[in-house]
């Protein structure tokens, strides 16, 4: 499951970030961040189809706020996560957060944005169905 | 399978059939499968006859497209309205000539002459019968006495069959109604052996209503209908109808008013099209109330009572089986009427029309454009009844957002959370509703479905006790 995760984030090795993920692997920082994007885009997406579910929602636009809501969302459990979990192994080591990793944990938060988007369009499409106001959107 | 063939005669006839034709529209309860209505007015230009015939098309052409079987919920519409002929008329041969052509003075002995003299007055004998008979019941009685010979009306004989009702609406203070009234039911009650079914239509369950008063005409020197006289015509057919015609009706109904509004006198044509009133209502209700008779064997005289006697009446005004009868369909179709009037066209995007397959294109077919004339006239109905002296206005008739607080004297309840405005509630409702239906069907029964459904949820939801 670890192996799998990171290949999603990695890319299957086409992202990969050097020193950066080879850090988010061994400190296993992949699998909550993929747990907690997989866990927002589901409460996005529900929230959506069946709480907020009303005729004046039920629009594309707002359905692509909801998808954008999202993808900030990722964005900040991508950053904040990785900034955490690698802020917390360089103190154990003594040495600071190399600059470079900024710029890489920024690369890695807009993956994150990215898949958690791909995974609200997924949801959504599977979960539209029964939503009485909704089941048209995206389309 | 019954119908009930309900003659209106002339001008007051026409409204009633009309005001019946939207309570049949929103779906008030009507025991008779079939309606065949007949209109007797010899004034061919009529403007209220001639718009009552439009809505009555209208009401075939959209009743066409629809299709009611075990499984239908929709009430909208559900009466069908048959019409014995392409013009719902009962067409009145050698109408369109003067009066003394009619009864080819010219050719008459001198002492028919004499007689003639004394039962017709010189204007009497000038009159153009195109115009109707201008509150004048001598002339209509002879005019009108021609039923039998009318091809029309043996084409009513001949469709008439075993379980068939008959009702007869026309008013008792002016010229066509009060004269034909008696005449047609003569002309019934003693068939001619010609026709078909004539031993059918002498046994017939008949009903009627006589409209006594309810309006007025300014005074006008040209014109030769004066409402003075309209007291003394009642009084005198009132006095003929007590021997001449309410032991051949199983159910009379009797409706008047004592408050008047003073129409513009027109004596006939295309100006005359006079405001709907509440009194027409309560005689189309007369129609209903027969038709749903499950007795009409034994004699009756009805007359029709509200609780309230207020200038303006509204539903609570109404007598309990009155409110009963007409609350829930008459603001369902209203609740209707607005949505597509003022919402439709925005929410062709929302779940319920494209799981309905309710597109532009329906909008501009016939059936779209057929019933939004209808709901036109539907609006100026209620628009006119509410302005009237008495006036009936159960709605507020507006445009604005606060639909649930329409309807007058009903407090709409409110929503525990996520209270959205009226009209997104109503979408919603009809999202909801869509879901369930058989998409198979044809759209025009969908969509007449999805809305009866809807609108009788929102009935229930909003103003549950």
């Amino acid at each position: 499951m670890k192996n799998l995760i990171a290949n999603i984030y990695e890319f299957w090795g086409g992202a990969h970030l050097g020193p950066f993920s080879e850090d988010m692997y061994s400190i296993g920082q992949y699998f909550p961040i993929a747990l907690y994007s997989i866990i927002t885009a589901l409460l996005i997406t529900i929230i959506y189809y069946y709480i907020l579910d009303r005729p004046g929602t039920a629009k594309r636009s707002i359905w692509l706020i909801a998808l954008l809501l999202g993808g900030i969302f990722g964005f900040i459990i991508a950053f904040v996560s990785a900034n955490n979990g690698l802020t917390e192994l360089y103190t154990n080591l003594g040495v600071p957060v190399p600059l470079e990793y900024t710029s890489d944990m920024l690369q890695f938060s807009f993956i994150n944005v990215f898949w958690t988007i791909i995974l609200i369009f997924l949801l959504s499409i599977t979960l539209k169905w029964k939503s009485t106001n909704s089941s048209y959107i995206p389309f | 399978m019954s119908k009930l063939y309900v003659f209106g005669i002339g001008g007051t006839g026409a409204r009633v059939l009309k005001s019946l034709s939207f309570l049949l529209a929103a779906g008030v309860k009507c025991n008779s499968t079939s309606i065949v209505p007949i209109i007797i007015d010899p004034d061919a230009a009529n403007g209220d006859v001639n718009k009552t015939v439009d809505i009555l098309q209208r009401y075939k052409s959209i009743r066409s497209k629809l299709s009611f079987d075990g499984e239908t919920s929709n009430a909208f519409f559900k009466t069908d309205i048959a019409p014995l002929n392409s013009n719902f008329r009962l067409n009145i041969q050698d109408s369109k000539k003067k009066f003394r052509e009619f009864i080819d003075y010219q050719n008459l002995d001198k002492n028919n002459k004499a007689l003639i003299s004394l039962l017709f007055s010189t204007k009497n004998l000038n009159a153009d019968l195109e115009v109707g008979f201008k509150g004048n019941p001598n002339m209509g009685s002879v005019v009108l006495n021609q039923f039998n010979i009318s091809k029309d009306f043996s084409d009513f004989a001949s469709s008439f069959s075993q379980g068939d009702r008959i009702f007869i609406i026309s008013s008792i203070f002016g010229g066509t109604g009060a004269a034909g009234f008696p005449l047609l039911l003569k002309n019934i009650r003693a068939a001619s052996p010609n026709l078909d079914n004539h031993s059918l239509l002498k046994n017939a369950p008949v009903g009627a209503v006589s409209v006594l008063p309810y309006f007025g005409v300014k005074r006008d020197e040209d014109s030769d209908i004066e409402k003075s006289t309209f007291i003394s015509k009642t009084k005198a057919a009132l006095r003929y109808y007590e021997h001449g015609v309410n032991d051949s009706v199983n159910s009379m109904y009797y409706l008047g008013d004592k408050l008047v509004k003073d129409y513009d006198n027109h004596e006939g044509s295309t100006k005359q099209q006079n405001d709907a009133h509440f009194i027409e209502l309560a005689s189309a209700l007369a129609v209903l109330d027969f038709s749903n008779d499950t007795d009409v064997s034994n004699q009756k005289v009805r007359e029709f009572g509200v609780e309230n006697s207020n200038q303006n009446l509204t539903f609570n005004d109404l007598a309990d089986q009155t409110k009963t009868d007409i609350l829930k369909p008459l603001s369902q179709y209203y609740f209707f009427h607005l949505y597509l009037k003022n919402e439709l066209r925005q929410n062709l995007g929302a779940d319920f029309a494209k799981r309905l397959n309710i597109k532009e294109p329906f909008l501009n077919e016939d059936f779209y454009q057929k019933l939004n004339r209808f709901n036109d006239y539907f609006w100026e109905w209620l628009q006119q009844m509410s302005s009237n002296e008495r006036g009936f206005s159960p709605f507020t008739l507006s445009n604005d957002i606060d639909l649930f607080n329409s309807i007058k004297g009903l407090k709409p309840n409110k929503n525990f959370m996520f209270e959205t405005n009226n009209y997104e509630r109503f979408t919603s409702f009809l999202n909801k509703k869509a879901k369930k239906m058989n998409t198979s069907e044809k759209t025009e029964n969908r969509f007449m479905e999805v809305f009866y459904k809807t609108t009788e949820e929102l009935m229930s939801d909003k103003y549950k006790q």
